[in-house]
């Protein structure tokens, strides 16, 4: 395009932020959904009917479901999109999350993880599963509705969902930052659950 | 002779002080840089751009010289915050392979016919 003196600033808005805070600023700001919030209501389509049917024990037979309908009393949702580029660094962690839930005998039938596409179209969704040999379920949140709801979180952010026995979707955890230890990450899981799951 | 002998002892000092300083300079600059500094400086080789440090930054900012600065993260993380003065103009992976002409229309749109200004791109951080 011609122009002859282009700088990146690799530090990007956090780095900036680290350094110099008074020197930014906002247009709005809006709450982020946190510890102890209810997880947004919501109903997402079946993109693979018969092997996300299984995986998340849904009964019915309906093309769409609501979280509530997912017959384990715990979701690891993740929020992501297939053009941000976190979002897809951050997949081989979130792969070796799921094969270490599976693989956990006291988690396995407890905790599922699924993933939500924020702005992703179906046909998307099923791109990004297949390119990036996604095991887990994956969904579209093609208006942004949930990503919105949910206080537009920074991407990839993940959520431990606790569905309660009255359909309540109370979130126990969030992390928005790189997963840098997946086994700590399955540690702090099994605590948070084995809390919940205290007689009270 | 005494004197002599005391001069060329002090001349021998003074490259070997030099050298350590370097040494020393070299070695505190190198683990300043992060580790993605290196790929972000290749990258930057290769698109034939350049980096500019916070400091470099905010001395820009400072000098009072105008600039354009362009924050390529999505617009809901712009209004959230940004660095003062920054446009927002979102770009996605798909674009450093092709530049759509709407995008296009509207980076030129927003940086204007002079060519020789400085422009300065960020998103959230290549850490």
């Amino acid at each position: 395009m011609g122009y002859q003196n282009v700088l990146r600033f690799p530090d990007g808005f956090f780095g900036w932020k680290s350094f110099f805070s008074d020197n930014t600023q906002s247009v709005d700001t809006i709450k982020k959904l946190g510890i102890g919030d209810v997880f947004p209501s919501c109903r997402l389509v079946m993109l693979y009917d018969e092997t996300d049917r299984a995986y998340l024990k849904i009964q019915s037979l309906q093309k769409s479901f609501a979280l509530e309908d997912i017959g384990n009393p715990y979701l690891y949702i993740v929020i992501y999109n297939e053009k941000c580029l976190a979002c897809v660094d951050e997949v081989q962690s979130f792969k070796a999350l799921y094969k270490s839930l599976n693989e956990s005998l006291y988690l396995s039938d407890k905790v599922k993880l699924l993933a939500i596409g924020a702005g992703s179209k179906k046909r998307g969704v099923i791109a990004f599963k297949k390119e990036n040999a996604i095991p887990y379920p994956l969904f579209a949140d093609e208006n942004r509705s949930i990503f919105y709801c949910l206080g537009n979180p920074v991407l990839p952010t993940s959520y431990l969902v606790h569905i309660q026995p009255d359909g309540r979707r109370q979130i126990l955890f969030v992390q928005q930052d790189h997963i840098n230890n997946v086994e700590m990450l399955i540690q702090k899981i099994y605590s948070l659950v084995k809390d919940m799951e205290l007689p009270k | 002779m005494q004197i002599t002998t005391f001069s060329f002892k002090r001349l021998l000092i003074y490259p070997v002080i030099l050298i350590i300083l370097l040494v020393l300079g070299f070695t505190v600059t190198a683990e300043k840089q992060p580790a993605w500094f290196q790929q972000a400086q290749d990258e930057a080789e290769q698109d034939g751009y350049k980096l500019i440090t916070a400091h470099e930054m905010k001395a820009l900012y400072e000098s009072g010289e105008n600039f354009t600065i362009i924050d390529v993260r999505p617009e809901y993380e712009f209004r959230e915050g940004h660095i003062l003065h920054a446009n927002s103009l979102e770009f996605d992976l798909g674009d450093k392979l092709e530049l759509k002409s709407d995008k296009q229309a509207a980076l030129i749109g927003l940086l204007g016919s002079d060519k020789k200004q400085t422009i300065i791109f960020y998103c959230r951080s290549v850490a």
